[in-house]
């Protein structure tokens, strides 16, 4: 839980807050680089840094613009969003992705 | 979902019912199940391995996180070809530690999405039900793969084998809004480095002065 918390705080860190994002720069991309090589096919392959927070900042905006439209094809104001506003909203998502 | 690998995400993500939701996508295992055959425990000599028997098939085995190359896969060949069995269970056990690993990864995935909507829930107290932050970590995790994918097939097309930013502004080609935030981004990004590597370099130059300062006039007294 430990391990696993920070790893994802780094990602988190250095996204959700503005202002220690310059601090914790060096755990930013800890996570994403762990997903980006699971899925490498050479080994050789390595990613800058600067691409790696750009990667990480693809990332974010992709979750943000899940959630935000999300909650905006809730109509009604329900107590909880669920799965079938976000059935919705997916074909775009992935299409502008 | 098999009962044992929820209980095993329960020791350390918040809310691993979330998952369950998963059921209903239908996503497969990453590795064909085992044939038929026992689940024998920490692996002993050959010899000492109890004979197949059947057992209630759970999709994927048992995992343990944390513990890898542990799983041993008795199939009904077993007793013919040893050499090849054995090989067979190597490939099973690294099998079992890549889909382990790849369960830590969209658990911290799960985690970090979580805490994101938390975070837009509390501006407009809206509540995100499990399933939903289940899915969108799913679906994140899944097109993190693609992205993986374009960036190393950009890379090497540009014969290179390191991922530029180029690479990653390709990437987001396909909205014209996104692609214009990431381009400000990059250039932020870039902006903020060189100021960095600026700073550093003027500490450098001025920790060098403070030394050679004081050696000087060490070495002046010295002389007297």
């Amino acid at each position: 839980m430990e391990s696993r918390g920070r790893v994802a705080e780094g990602w988190v860190g250095s996204l959700v807050c503005g202002k220690r994002e310059r601090v914790c720069r060096n755990r930013a991309g800890e996570l994403v680089s762990k997903l980006l090589h699971l899925h490498f096919k050479d080994d050789k392959t390595k990613v800058s840094g600067d691409a790696l927070q750009l990667t990480a900042e693809l990332l974010k905006i992709f979750v943000v613009a899940a959630i935000r439209s999300v909650r905006q094809a809730q109509a009604e104001d329900l107590a909880q969003v669920d799965v079938e506003q976000l059935e919705k909203v997916l074909p775009q998502l992935l299409l502008d992705f | 979902m098999p009962t044992v690998l929820r209980e095993e995400l329960a020791l350390g993500s918040p809310g691993s019912s979330a998952w369950a939701g998963r059921e209903q996508t239908g996503c497969e295992p990453p590795f064909p199940e085992p044939p038929l055959g026992a689940e024998s425990e920490a692996g002993g000599s050959f010899a000492l391995w109890p004979p197949a028997r059947p057992v209630a098939r759970r999709r994927g085995g048992k995992i343990r996180l944390g513990l890898p190359g542990r799983r041993l896969f008795l199939s009904s060949r077993a007793c013919q070809d040893p050499l090849a069995v054995m090989m067979e269970e190597e490939k099973g056990a690294e099998e079992q530690q890549r889909f382990s690993y790849q369960q830590r990864l969209k658990a911290a995935v799960h985690y970090t999405v979580g805490h994101l909507c938390e975070e837009v829930a509390s501006d407009k107290e809206m509540q995100f039900s499990k399933q939903t932050i289940a899915a969108i970590s799913e679906v994140t995790f899944q097109q993190c793969e693609n992205f993986a994918r374009d960036l190393e097939m950009f890379a090497r097309h540009a014969k290179r084998s390191t991922i530029n930013t180029e690479d990653v502004k390709l990437l987001a080609r396909r909205s014209n809004s996104l692609l214009k935030y990431i381009t400000e981004k990059n250039e932020d990004i870039a902006k903020f480095n060189l100021e960095r590597k600026a700073k550093k370099k003027k500490k450098l130059e001025d920790e060098n002065k403070n030394s050679v300062e004081p050696a000087e006039a060490g070495v002046v007294e010295s002389e007297n």
